[in-house]
């Protein structure tokens, strides 16, 4: 093998190093195989490590590199995937639930024959949640992996629910990773974790094959160590499919506008909840973006957001984890809150349900006016750095904050980016969250990118992760 | 209605619907939890109401009927 370590290393750059033969699938399916293998469990971020799917997938990339079929970028890259992607090969996907250790499909969920068409290795299936968080938890031990430790402190959480996936790539253990959101999902472990993360437009990825939670707000999408990794996976994994009709009927090819200047907008009143280090960070890099973009400040029209993005998610969730309240797969989950969370969704009813659905298409509307002269729209992803490992989730946590930028992006289904903005004084990551209308992610990735270009935070490293 | 915007009596007679569903589901123990979620959940449907539609304004996800014809 190369005497560059393979680790911390960007997709790009492996990708690179594959197809100039530095390095070979195998290799690298074993280095990140022995990190899941020795470090996974210091960060409860594995579920299962796929170690005979993924030696089968790499010596093929490596049969096919050799004989001049070279697939692109992520042909030989190793990764992993929210264990919530219907996997076959008898390989468990349990949806984080304890009762459901041993459930296995007969089928592979499409991103992960999209993942296996671009020539990508699954070497594991990551931690995550309890069935997404849909039942709300009241601490962050939530899953039967046990609580997300986040690799800049263990003593804090990753966030969740994608929490192994934003570990795992925090920690090294995998160049990128699949995660699922519904609300927060991809990006508050992005966050947290230090990492970089793409929630892609509604429709944007095939769900197929992914537990389904709230069939309107559910998305896939990438977390990896640069903007310009997400981009890369996402060409991978967008695009129609029959499989499943929400997916947009559009191709999709990862450009980055590196020339022109950008037309960027701070939401007034961004930061007004936010942590001191959080703000102070932020600050800073719209600083920084402001050599390479026009910056305004807006004002958001005044509606209901979160009540509006709650209900939608309360009537679908209501249903979609119905049947799993009534077969006693709810009653044996770990933490206390999920296993109540479900009934009181029946309240919401369906007047309420189609009055948040029509609320939703008037927003839906005056934002896309609002954001259309724009790149994107800027906001710390998060309020707060990570949360100590003890939090009391139902008390402690949002301390009356709201969540605008989340319930907006993810009611409408609008794409965002997350990338690392410095750290507080504690040592933990803080990031930036570029927002933008539907299928704009060239011109989110575009302006991530450039911002990583300008600085240096992707870079770092967690203290105790070695190589 | 209370400070918060909300319909007591409305609040509690969905609780007592989900009461009604799923009680041999839920410890006795447990109810004030749950209560308190159909509650927040109340919340939510009150604040809708601060938004004025007029009837064409359709729910945003439409049904597409199924047809093998395209």
């Amino acid at each position: 093998m190369d005497t560059a370590s393979p680790g911390f290393v960007s997709v790009r750059e492996l990708g690179e190093r594959v197809r100039t033969r530095q390095v070979s699938p195998v290799e690298l399916a074993e280095y990140f195989l022995g990190r899941l293998e020795t470090h996974g469990s210091a960060y409860n971020a594995v579920v299962t490590i796929t170690r005979e799917w993924a030696m089968e997938q790499a010596h093929r990339a490596e049969a096919e590199i050799a004989s001049g079929k070279y697939r692109g970028p992520l042909h030989g890259i190793p990764y992993g995937a929210k264990d919530l992607l219907a996997t076959s090969g008898g390989i468990p996907t349990t949806w984080g639930a304890a009762p459901l250790r041993d459930q296995t499909f007969d089928y592979d969920a499409t991103v992960v024959q999209k993942l296996e068409e671009a020539g990508a290795v699954l070497v594991a299936k990551m931690a995550m949640v309890e069935l997404a968080g849909g039942l709300g938890y009241s601490n962050t031990n939530a899953a039967f992996t046990g609580p997300g430790l986040n690799p800049w402190d263990t003593g804090t959480w990753t966030g969740g629910s994608s929490s192994g996936s934003g570990a795992g790539v925090a920690a090294g253990l995998v160049p990128f990773a699949i995660g699922s959101e519904t609300w927060g999902s991809i990006l508050m472990p992005a966050s947290f974790c230090g990492v970089a993360g793409l929630r892609p437009t509604y429709g944007r990825v095939s769900r197929y094959g992914a537990m389904a939670l709230s069939w309107t707000l559910d998305k896939l999408g990438p977390l990896g160590l640069t903007a310009d990794d997400c981009g890369l996976v996402l060409e991978a994994i967008a695009g129609p499919d029959a499989l499943d009709r929400t997916a947009a009927d559009r191709k999709y090819r990862y450009e980055v506008n590196s020339g022109d200047r950008f037309k960027l907008a701070v939401r007034k009143g961004a930061t007004d909840d936010a942590d001191y280090d959080v703000q102070k960070n932020f600050d800073r890099a719209v600083q920084h973006l402001a050599q390479v973009a026009d910056i305004d400040e807006v004002t958001l029209p005044d509606y209901p957001y979160e009540a509006v993005a709650m209900t939608i998610f309360l009537g679908e969730s209501a249903e979609a984890l119905e049947g799993l309240a009534q077969n006693g797969v709810i009653a044996g989950l770990t933490n206390p809150g999920s296993r109540l969370g479900h009934f009181s969704k029946a309240a919401v009813l369906a007047k309420d349900y189609l009055k948040a659905l029509r609320v939703r298409g008037q927003i839906a509307r005056d934002i896309d006016c609002l954001l259309r002269p724009y790149d994107a729209l800027m906001v710390p992803t998060t309020q707060s750095v990570a949360l100590p490992i003890d939090v009391d989730l139902e008390r402690g946590w949002s301390q009356g904050r709201t969540d605008i930028d989340g319930a907006i992006g993810n009611a409408l289904g609008l794409p965002a980016v997350s990338v690392p903005t410095g750290f507080s004084e504690a040592g933990l990551p803080t990031s930036i969250e570029f927002l933008g209308n539907a299928y704009s992610e060239n011109a989110l990735l575009s302006v991530a990118h450039a911002y990583q270009g300008l600085t240096r935070w992707h870079e770092e490293r967690p203290p105790g992760v070695t190589l | 209605m209370s400070d918060s915007g909300i319909d007591a009596r409305e609040v509690e007679s969905r609780f007592e619907m989900v009461k009604a569903l799923y009680g041999p589901l839920i410890d006795p123990g447990d109810l004030g939890t749950v209560r308190n979620r159909v509650e927040t959940a109340m919340r939510s449907v009150a604040a809708l109401d601060s938004v004025e539609l007029d009837l064409v304004a359709e729910p945003f996800s439409v049904f597409v009927p199924e047809s093998s014809e395209g």
